[in-house]
């Protein structure tokens, strides 16, 4: 079921969503809420490693983080987002959603036209501030201001709750981007294993 | 120095000044000072320096160093790595001892560990700013202070609580606190002091037991000399502890490894530890009392707790806490390190953490938190006045 902004706010005001800072109120809408860009910005460059590997067949040899860079904003300046990049970048706002809650975000009309996109899912219980994968696909730069209502999220209720923290978490009350933990997800060592017994390596 | 000396130094400031020279910097103040390093390095280069007299030559030369200075200050102050929150609240407390306009405070990740220090060279070379304005006609409405902090810990604000006793550099230097403490109680000691003070003062700085040092002391002040390192550390850790509390005590502890013995530059951790204990227990001593007299006839300024507690327990929900007076941003270092101090299985059940965390986790919570509380102050403070 999709919470109206009767529901939203009233978990707000029974502490059960927290949405800080929630700098207007009319950031909340009939059926979404308003999610500002945030301060830090992971953004791809071109280093030495010859890709960004997603397995662990290479021996950690080209690590993610190598590819990225951190910049940081302050609030109301600008970032320039050059076409084709991809860019990690994270609400303004810390949010905390209740256990049978979850979020689907989308970017907003305004900044879809530009040629920005993102998808993603907040399970119900995060914590921490929204990571979001911005791609330009514009061909032309666009220059973002930090804390612009960007993105717009849609709160969904599920009948059972679920802890998020019942099991070891990568990411834990993240504030700013972080680079992807694809390498730590558990099906790649099985993946790797299958890999080397394939091709004969016992190494 | 041979006027071809001055040359090379010269050359080295315009061979720098042709890749700083079109920086460009979102602070107007920064802005402004960059174009008044122009106006200077122009200046100096309509000079034959083969005509320059010996004093003058030397002129030149602090000339150079202030641009050269300026410019490593300028360069290295960016936005685009640098913990913003963590200089906003450095700057709150810097305020309350020296005028808000005057100080421009630049930062610098610094690639070692522990390397946390306010960098004061430009600060307090008050002959540099009166050469340059007869020479140049350039007067600078601002003078640089850059922070240091090592670049592996920029976002550690447990460790980062040692950067309020570095700033306590600051402010002691400003106001020449060190040399009075210095010279005022080597007086009281040589005029005779009651058994109880004199302990208390040897407790402190245990080399005033013998006469000859005293002596030599007394004669001889330098800012680098023992008893002025000493005092000036002791005046930092005093403080720091107006805004944190005992706090930087855990760091120092663990950094010096609770040192028994005194160098020539610090006095013990053990003896450090016990003055702000002692402090914090409204148990003062001699010292403790002299030194707060002191301060006050200097600055006009009592030494008293400058941070507002606030009860939360937001952190152990997962969520940032909200902060609605400044004086509570020092605060969260304090209930940082409660947290840290805290059973972590405690912790975990009030956050709804069901697995086991290890230090890791609770470092990375900790240190989001205090982070994301102030920057939500911050963005809140600045969305408010801009609407107003």
């Amino acid at each position: 079921m999709t919470l109206s902004k009767e529901q939203i706010l009233r978990l707000i005001k029974d502490r059960e969503l927290c949405i800080s800072p929630l700098l207007e109120e009319s950031q909340i809408g009939d059926l979404t809420i308003d999610f500002r860009l945030g301060t830090d910005f992971l953004v791809t460059i071109h280093g030495s490693n010859p890709f960004i590997d997603a397995s662990l067949n290479n021996d950690d040899k080209f690590p993610i983080k190598s590819s990225f860079q951190e910049t940081r904003r302050k609030f109301g300046e600008t970032f320039l987002f050059h076409p084709n990049q991809t860019v990690l970048a994270s609400s303004l706002e810390y949010i905390k959603l209740p256990k049978n809650v979850y979020a689907e975000l989308s970017m907003r009309s305004s900044y879809l036209r530009l040629g920005l996109t993102v998808s993603a899912i907040v399970q119900p219980g995060y914590c921490g501030c929204i990571s979001i994968e911005l791609t330009n696909v514009n061909k032309v730069p666009l220059n973002l201001t930090v804390g612009a209502a960007m993105l717009q999220a849609r709160l969904f209720s599920v009948t059972k709750d679920s802890n998020y923290f019942f099991k070891k978490r990568k990411y834990m009350c993240q504030v700013r981007p972080v680079i992807s933990a694809v390498a730590v997800d558990g099906d790649f060592r099985n993946l790797h294993k299958i890999w080397k017994k394939n091709n004969h390596i016992t190494s | 120095m041979l006027p071809k000396l001055l040359e090379l130094h010269f050359s080295q400031l315009q061979s720098e000044w042709n890749v700083s020279k079109y920086n460009s910097y979102s602070d107007a103040r920064k802005q402004e000072y960059h174009k008044n390093l122009g106006i200077i390095i122009t200046y100096l280069e309509s000079e034959d320096f083969s005509k320059l007299d010996d004093t003058q030559i030397q002129q030149r030369f602090y000339i150079i160093f202030f641009v050269f200075k300026s410019l490593e200050f300028l360069n290295h102050s960016t936005t685009a790595t640098i913990p913003f929150e963590l200089v906003y609240v450095l700057e709150l407390a810097m305020r309350d001892w020296a005028p808000e306009d005057e100080y421009l405070i630049v930062t610098s990740l610094i690639n070692g560990m522990n390397e946390f220090s306010f960098d004061n060279s430009l600060t307090f070379f008050d002959l540099v700013y009166t050469d340059i304005d007869l020479l140049c006609g350039v007067k600078f409405k601002h003078r640089l202070v850059q922070i240091n902090l090592p670049q592996s810990t920029s976002r550690d604000y447990l460790a980062n609580v040692v950067l309020y006793h570095e700033l306590g550099h600051f402010v002691e230097k400003k106001h020449a606190i060190t040399r009075v403490i210095y010279i005022e109680l080597l007086k009281a000691l040589k005029a005779g002091l009651p058994d109880a003070d004199k302990n208390d003062l040897i407790k402190y700085f245990p080399y005033l037991g013998e006469a000859a040092n005293v002596d030599f002391l007394e004669k001889s002040y330098h800012p680098h000399n023992i008893f002025a390192m000493h005092i000036s550390e002791y005046f930092c850790d005093l403080f720091a502890s107006q805004y944190i509390g005992d706090c930087s005590n855990y760091y120092l502890e663990y950094i010096t490894l609770n040192q028994p013995d005194y160098s020539s530059t610090h006095p013990s951790t053990t003896n450090r530890v016990v003055f702000i204990n002692d402090h914090l227990g409204n148990r003062d001593g001699y010292v403790l009392k002299e030194f707060k007299r002191i301060i006050k006839s200097i600055t006009k300024l009592d030494i008293e707790k400058r941070s507002k507690d606030f009860t939360s327990n937001n952190f152990e929900n997962l969520i940032p806490a909200e902060v609605t007076d400044p004086q509570q941003l020092h605060s969260l270092f304090t209930y940082g390190w409660k947290v840290w101090l805290s059973n972590w299985e405690t912790f975990a059940k009030m956050a709804g953490i069901e697995f086991k965390m290890n230090s890791f986790n609770v470092y990375e919570i900790v240190n989001n938190l205090i982070e994301k509380s102030i920057g939500n102050y911050i963005t809140t403070k600045e969305w408010n006045s801009a609407k107003a």
